[in-house]
């Protein structure tokens, strides 16, 4: 964890917010893997954290899906997450999901949970994205084990409203 | 339960996550597997028709016959029971499955476990107990 | 509708335990992996509890002001097992095998949720991993905050989650508790 390597690495993060904010097609996903590579597969508090909610979200949606219907297509899995999985484990159902039908969702959650006893606004923004490093793995994890590979990552304009961004891995 | 024989687990990728076989039967193990086998076969072809997770019967040789169950996430169960049975409703099957997908679930909690890999737990262990006991 | 929303509330609530337990396992795995010594994560794990602990005694005055002042190990335990085990873990527990004049004794936790769906592996029970020690470092921690200085042991014992505690002083200076290492 030399102070390089950190730098490279926020430097990487940095580039990839920009580029996934201009994303469309999640076939652009893969030409940055190796960039998204430098950017999380480095071992700080927020990729552990990502790891430990990973570990999480896989064992969760057993047992949320256990109880609900046969989930078929990409939009239904979706959709469960975004209506029962994330009301049974963030408390609520999602306020807004957006998709340009190529494999990229936009989840909206303005009240989101993590972030509820934070002072209001944009005061705190920067610092508050390594709290949401969890629930980007509970969530990669849940889609994972429905059999959909993604890359979860979250945005924060005014707390406590927080924007996911799903990215599904195109399919071999 | 009279009559139930086998009861297999698979995951995602038909990695064999656990086996149990009712002590009665050890001698015929290699055939109850073959039977599986061919009952995962047919596991695949139903999965993709049906509409919910209890696939209903799948195969049957005159030996033996089997049901099937696969879960959101990809896991399938595979319950053989002895052809000349007929006191097991489908009820029945239905309610074994879902006890099993809650030891699957329960298993699968221990943070030690890792996914994909064999299963082995208290709960797997009681319930094989349950359902093979009592064989006429 | 009420009705719906209560059982909404009684599931959330059991699913933030599970959430809770689940991520709390996955922590001592990733732990592991970090440190490898199995000891060493112990001791992580206590410093985590003791942290937590700090801030809980706060909460837990806060919600139980009807609890007086402890004097003696004999009332901090009756607390701990009649209200903040309960408030926190959700179960009871109960205190047992005082001995040296009353200044050291256990707390046997029965159902303890966080180890509810763990099997941790014998070599790492051998190599001294304590998988319920955070619970251990917040009774220390909370403690320290009320001025008492003990030290806490988790260990597993059958189905039960045994925390053996052992009284050393009255903390006489006012030093902010939490300044620990």
């Amino acid at each position: 964890m030399s102070i390089e390597g950190e730098k490279i690495r926020m430097e990487a993060k940095e580039k990839w917010g920009e580029i996934a904010e201009a994303c469309v097609d999640s076939s652009e996903v893969e030409q940055y893997t190796g960039l998204i590579h430098k950017a999380f597969a480095h071992a700080n508090s927020e990729t552990q954290l990502e790891t430990i909610g990973f570990r999480v979200g896989q064992v969760l949606v057993e047992k949320v899906s256990k109880d609900s219907p046969k989930l078929v297509t990409e939009l239904e899995i979706v959709k469960f997450i975004c209506k029962e999985f994330w009301s049974a484990v963030f408390g609520k159902q999602v306020d807004n999901l957006r998709t340009n039908h190529q494999g990229v969702y936009v989840v909206q959650d303005n009240k989101f949970t993590t972030l509820r006893c934070f002072p209001e606004g944009t005061q705190y923004v920067k610092s508050s994205g390594r709290f949401l490093a969890l629930p980007c793995g509970i969530l990669r994890g849940a889609l994972d084990s429905l059999n959909i590979p993604a890359i979860v990552t979250a945005t924060v304009e005014s707390i406590p409203a927080v924007k996911f961004q799903l990215q599904i891995a195109a399919k071999a | 339960m009279a009559g139930i024989i086998a009861i297999y687990i698979y995951g995602r990728e038909n990695s064999r996550l656990f086996h149990a076989v009712n002590p009665e039967e050890l001698g015929n193990v290699c055939d109850i597997e073959m039977f599986v086998f061919c009952s995962l076969d047919i596991v695949d072809e139903k999965v993709v028709k049906s509409n919910e997770m209890y696939l209903g019967q799948l195969f049957t040789d005159q030996r033996y016959k089997s049901f099937g169950f696969v879960t959101n996430t990809g896991v399938k169960i595979v319950l053989v029971v002895d052809f000349l049975n007929s006191t097991l409703k489908d009820q029945d099957v239905r309610s074994i499955f879902k006890r099993f997908h809650v030891f699957y679930c329960k298993t699968i909690s221990n943070p030690f476990y890792t996914i994909g890999s064999p299963l082995h737990s208290r709960w797997l262990d009681d319930g094989c107990k349950e359902i093979f006991a009592k064989s006429e | 509708m009420s009705k719906n929303a209560k059982q909404n509330l009684a599931d959330s609530k059991k699913m933030s335990a599970e959430l809770f337990c689940l991520t709390y396992g996955s922590l001592v795995t990733e732990l592991l992996r970090d440190y490898e010594d199995p000891k060493e994560v112990t001791m992580q794990l206590d410093k985590m509890g003791f942290n937590m602990g700090t801030r809980l005694a706060d909460d837990f005055l806060a919600k139980n002001s009807n609890v007086p002042r402890c004097t003696d190990c004999r009332q901090i335990a009756e607390v701990l097992c009649k209200n903040a085990i309960p408030c926190y873990l959700g179960t009871t527990a109960n205190s047992s095998n005082w001995v040296g004049g009353d200044r050291e004794f256990t707390i046997v936790i029965e159902n303890n949720p966080l180890n509810e769906l763990v099997q941790v592996p014998p070599n790492l029970l051998a190599a001294g991993l304590s998988y319920s020690q955070v619970i251990a470092g917040a009774i220390r921690g909370a403690l320290e905050a009320v001025h008492f200085k003990v030290y806490a042991t988790a260990m597993e014992n059958g189905a039960n989650t045994e925390i053996r505690i052992r009284f050393d002083s009255v903390l006489k200076d006012n030093l902010p508790a939490g300044e620990d290492d």
